[in-house]
């Protein structure tokens, strides 16, 4: 059944997210005919248009920074709404009594909406990847050299800059659904007030933020503290942070935010299940 | 004739402390059409929430042909609820291959020729249709299963007669007289023609179970013309 909830809640929400996303690409593709090296070269050169070139592309990175922002915010207000409209409005009637389990429904959600999240992510990286290729004289080769330059500086060796890599989409991974997760607690949370239950949802979503920022800025100076205490005992004396401390702290990092979706996935399957509360 | 609900001392408080259904002990054999009926605050659509396993019950036990409530419970229960639960943007043909998808008793050649029989064309989105037409489709749909037990929340609520008449007219002609259609309704003088048994809860409670025919034997008076009496402010 889980396949089953899975192809619908695809078909359900394709096509509002291949609009914003192609919008995405497209506003990426304008930037790459018009504001391309051979383009710039040619304007810059002659004096007269330099002033309206810098305006128009200056415009023109606003929008498409704007653009980023929006397909970020309108995305993830979409998979919230959905959900929230899907499972705790009238339309729960119909899903809650579907011949499924709670978790075929909320997992069904989730990697849905993961998936989206992944493909913009990609989108987003591969736009501005076309885009700053082709302001450069070299394009595509130019930025991949830069990249390995740029590493080589970090003096990252080419072992470890994989594991960097691999550590990086572990981290990314664990931050989308985070984000997700956040929000589909907040509203399931929420649904158990009987008035008002979009505003305790928001304010729950908040909530959680706050909470997690206060968690992760109270484990940040309890590391810092910490440090700094054992750096006047002369504990640190000998010892130097290299490319492997990074790996660790990125790594814990990435365990944290996966162990905290985890979580807040089974705190809202908890609440679906037992504490169902449709008007 | 076999036993499909079995509550046994079902009791469900809701935070505000207030009990909806207090230690009720109810069995529904297949074969019957019932009404569920008793004024507003009694604990119809409770009861319902906790057959359909939409509530979990403060205490006591609700078995759906000997299953806690669950898929597998949810797969032989076909259940309307007063509310329009389809997506307004999806279009007939959409709904009705989603139940198909979703349950293995649905009828699809049955649900369209019903749905053809009122004249609304499959591509026609929810949105578009009127009140009563949406409610026209959710009871096809509902009914167009093979479940064995029917929970119909108020299906004649908020339409007009004639769409009354279609609606009872639908329950019949789909009725599996070896399933069972529990009918919840505040307009007992339009179905009490269809009913066989009847259950009137008051404050949580079940204060009558009885056949109709016997009320209209025994006391002489119709179901409706008795829900009056039991029930006169």
């Amino acid at each position: 059944m889980l396949k089953k909830l899975l192809v619908h809640e695809w078909k359900d929400t394709w096509k509002l997210m291949t609009i914003l996303n192609a919008a995405m690409l497209v506003v990426a593709l304008i930037g790459v005919m018009v504001f391309n090296h051979d383009n710039l070269d040619k304007v810059m050169s002659a004096e007269k248009y330099q002033f309206g070139t810098m305006m128009g592309f200056m415009s023109y990175m606003m929008v498409y920074v704007v653009g980023i922002g929006v397909l970020a915010v309108v995305s993830t207000l979409f998979f919230f709404i959905r959900f929230y409209r899907n499972l705790y409005t009238d339309q729960g009637y119909l899903m809650h009594t579907l011949p499924v389990t709670s978790n075929d429904l909320m997992l069904s959600k989730t990697l849905v909406a993961f998936v989206w999240k992944c493909i913009s992510s990609f989108v987003v990286t591969f736009s501005v990847a076309i885009l700053i290729a082709s302001m450069m004289e070299g394009g595509v080769s130019e930025l991949f050299r830069s990249i390995g330059e740029g590493l080589r500086e970090l003096e990252i060796s080419n072992g470890k800059a994989i594991l960097f890599i691999l550590v990086f989409i572990l981290l990314g991974i664990g931050s989308m659904l985070f984000s997700i997760m956040k929000g589909y607690a907040a509203i399931s949370i929420g649904q158990q007030i009987s008035k008002n239950k979009v505003l305790a949802s928001i304010g729950i979503y908040i909530g959680i933020s706050m909470a997690i920022q206060l968690v992760t800025n109270l484990l940040t100076q309890s590391l810092i503290f910490g440090m700094g205490a054992g750096i006047d005992k002369g504990l640190f004396a000998n010892w130097e942070p290299t490319e492997n401390t990074l790996l660790v702290i990125y790594l814990v990092a990435a365990l944290l935010t996966l162990a905290a979706s985890a979580g807040l996935y089974i705190l809202s399957l908890n609440f679906m299940k037992n504490k169902l509360n449709l008007d | 004739m076999s036993t499909l609900v079995q509550c046994t001392n079902l009791t469900k408080c809701y935070p505000n402390g207030k009990a909806a259904v207090t230690d009720m002990n109810l069995t529904i054999e297949s074969g019957h059409i019932i009404g569920l009926l008793g004024p507003n605050g009694s604990g119809k659509t409770t009861l319902i929430k906790m057959i359909n396993g939409l509530l979990k019950p403060t205490s006591g036990t609700v078995l759906v042909e000997g299953l806690l409530p669950g898929p597998e419970s949810k797969s032989i229960v076909s259940y309307l609820p007063e509310r329009t639960y389809l997506e307004a943007q999806k279009t007939v043909s959409d709904i009705v291959d989603f139940f198909e998808d979703f349950y293995p008793d649905f009828r699809k050649d049955r649900a369209l020729e019903m749905i053809e029989s009122l004249g609304i064309p499959s591509e026609a989105r929810l949105k578009t249709l009127s009140k009563g037409n949406k409610e026209k489709i959710q009871l096809i749909l509902v009914m167009s299963r093979d479940a064995k037990l029917f929970i119909l929340d108020e299906p004649i609520a908020g339409v007009d007669p004639a769409a009354r008449d279609y609606i009872i007219r639908t329950i019949i002609q789909n009725y599996n007289p070896e399933a069972s259609v529990l009918i919840c309704t505040h307009l007992i003088s339009d179905i009490e023609n269809i009913l066989d048994d009847v259950i009137f809860l008051k404050n949580g409670r079940i204060v009558l179970r009885a056949g109709v025919d016997d009320i209209r034997e025994k006391v002489g008076k119709t179901v409706d013309q008795y829900f009056r009496e039991v029930f006169a402010c």
